[in-house]
């Protein structure tokens, strides 16, 4: 059974339309969901919290529809701070327990001191860093199994996201808890995630684990020339300038005799998308 | 509902001191003129609608419709926190004016009409407020609050309004006001059952 199924996921606006997306985060794992602004992200993060309703899809965590009685399995961080502005962070674990069956108090206050975050010190008091680090001590103090964050690293300074992207990396060590992680951060999600979802303009374009995209691609450097000679449907998506061309293929299809890179994750996701919108 | 109800107060007496504070005095006022009396009955739904608008703004609404809480638990609760306080209220001003020396007493038709009055303002700002949000439905509960201010004027005229108007009021309004929740109430539900965030 897997933490999060999601199948034929569709969700439409005016101008935009989230179209079949599937998805599976098996447990113990991480999954990053990648995408540029306005990619369906948060909209498909939002169907799995019930923010929004889905034109058409399932979504099932831990093999059970989503529904209220799912959300105590569920622990989430929003982009933006959600918590009463004079609000301290003691009141806030009061109010945490009456909606969540397996709150933990005294394993609130301990993520508290942990993230070094006074309890009398109110919502508002807080820098950016702190905010995200007390939504994500209410997010592990009620026995969530998986764990969905939306863009929670944006805004964050370097250490401030070295230090969450740790912090997540812990909460799963015990193998059973999952978590989905939305970024446009690419950094970010290559350091940690097992599996990477990438998103563009509605759609799934692959979703695979990390190690295997990683070795999967590489970039290719030649001439504008050169490029000319290679098959186009060996090419996923290529660069040119009057220096030269870089092209990004699958390692196999790659020509001998041309110089060729490892391609990172925002090499494979950036060419993707030129690709796309040639 | 009473995890909503009591995330509501912790909201409130961390948030809505102000308005609080401008509700203690109206009620302080009420003691002496009637028409104090029955507006800060109605003003008490404003501490209410004040919680909702602090929730949007600062996100903690989206937060709560994506916790372990039934929407529909949502908006009950608010149902219940509006005419509950209010009712609340009009039976200890009641109770106050019939034993303390020195205030006005009131009449048992007043109080029917004040009830009448709370709830057909709950029913017709509610689905307004489900559907747009608080801030977006100002208008319509600063037009409605006017309205039910000048029933109260009506009701709390110094003397003592006509018998023959408070009669009047005492049968029309509660049967417009439950009328009006048994409408509004579903109305409200499905909107915020639809509502996205």
């Amino acid at each position: 059974m897997d933490a999060l199924e999601i199948k034929g996921l569709r969700k439409e606006y005016p101008g935009f339309c989230l179209d079949g997306l599937d998805l599976e985060l098996p447990r113990g794992c991480i999954m990053g969901l990648i995408g540029e602004n306005g990619a369906g992200k948060s909209t498909a993060i939002k169907s799995v919290l019930r923010l929004i309703r889905p034109d058409a899809g399932e979504i099932q965590v831990f093999g059970r529809p989503v529904s209220e009685s799912t959300a105590d399995d569920v622990g989430f961080v929003l982009d933006e701070g959600c918590f009463p502005a004079k609000m301290s962070c003691e009141k806030l674990g009061q109010i945490m327990k009456r909606f969540y069956r397996a709150w933990d108090a005294a394993g609130y206050r301990e993520l508290l001191r942990r993230f070094g975050l006074p309890e009398g010190k109110s919502f508002s008091e807080l820098s950016r860093g702190m905010r995200m680090k007390l939504s994500l001590a209410v997010a592990m103090s009620h026995g969530a199994r998986l764990l969905v964050l939306d863009e929670a690293t944006a805004g964050l300074d370097v250490v401030a996201r070295d230090e969450l992207l740790d912090i997540l990396l812990d909460y799963i060590s015990d193998g059973e808890r999952s978590i989905l992680i939305s970024s446009h951060i690419v950094s970010d999600l290559e350091k940690i995630c097992d599996y990477i979802c990438f998103i563009h303009r509605g759609r799934r374009l692959f979703l695979d684990e990390k190690d295997v995209l990683l070795n999967k691609y590489c970039v290719v450097h030649c001439s504008r020339a050169e490029l000319e000679r290679i098959p186009r449907e060996d090419v996923i998506g290529c660069r040119t300038s009057e220096y030269g061309a870089e092209a990004l293929m699958e390692r196999g299809r790659a020509p001998r005799g041309l110089i060729t890179e490892r391609a990172g994750l925002e090499d494979i996701i950036v060419y993707h998308i030129r690709g796309e919108e040639k | 509902m009473r995890k909503v109800i009591a995330a509501d107060i912790a909201v409130s007496l961390s948030e809505n001191r102000f308005t609080m504070g401008l509700l203690a005095i109206y009620l302080a006022m009420g003691m002496f003129t009637a028409f104090f009396r029955i507006f800060s009955v109605l003003f008490a739904v404003t501490l209410v609608m004040n919680v909702m608008a602090y929730n949007e703004r600062s996100g903690f609404e989206r937060f709560m419709a994506a916790m372990p809480v039934k929407r529909s638990a949502i908006v009950t609760a608010r149902y219940v926190e509006m005419v509950g306080l209010s009712a609340m209220l009009i039976i200890a001003q009641y109770l106050l004016s019939n034993i303390l020396p020195g205030i006005a007493r009131q009449s048992a038709g007043e109080i029917v009409v004040l009830l009448g009055t709370l709830l057909v303002y709950v029913s017709v700002i509610m689905p307004f407020i489900t559907k747009l949000g608080v801030e977006r439905s100002r208008v319509v509960y600063i037009v409605v609050l006017a309205a039910c201010a000048a029933v109260a004027a009506v009701v709390g005229v110094e003397g003592g309004a006509p018998e023959s108007t408070v009669g009047f009021l005492g049968i029309i309004l509660p049967a417009a006001g439950l009328v009006g929740c048994a409408v509004s109430v579903p109305l409200s539900l499905s909107f915020y059952n639809k509502r996205e965030f």
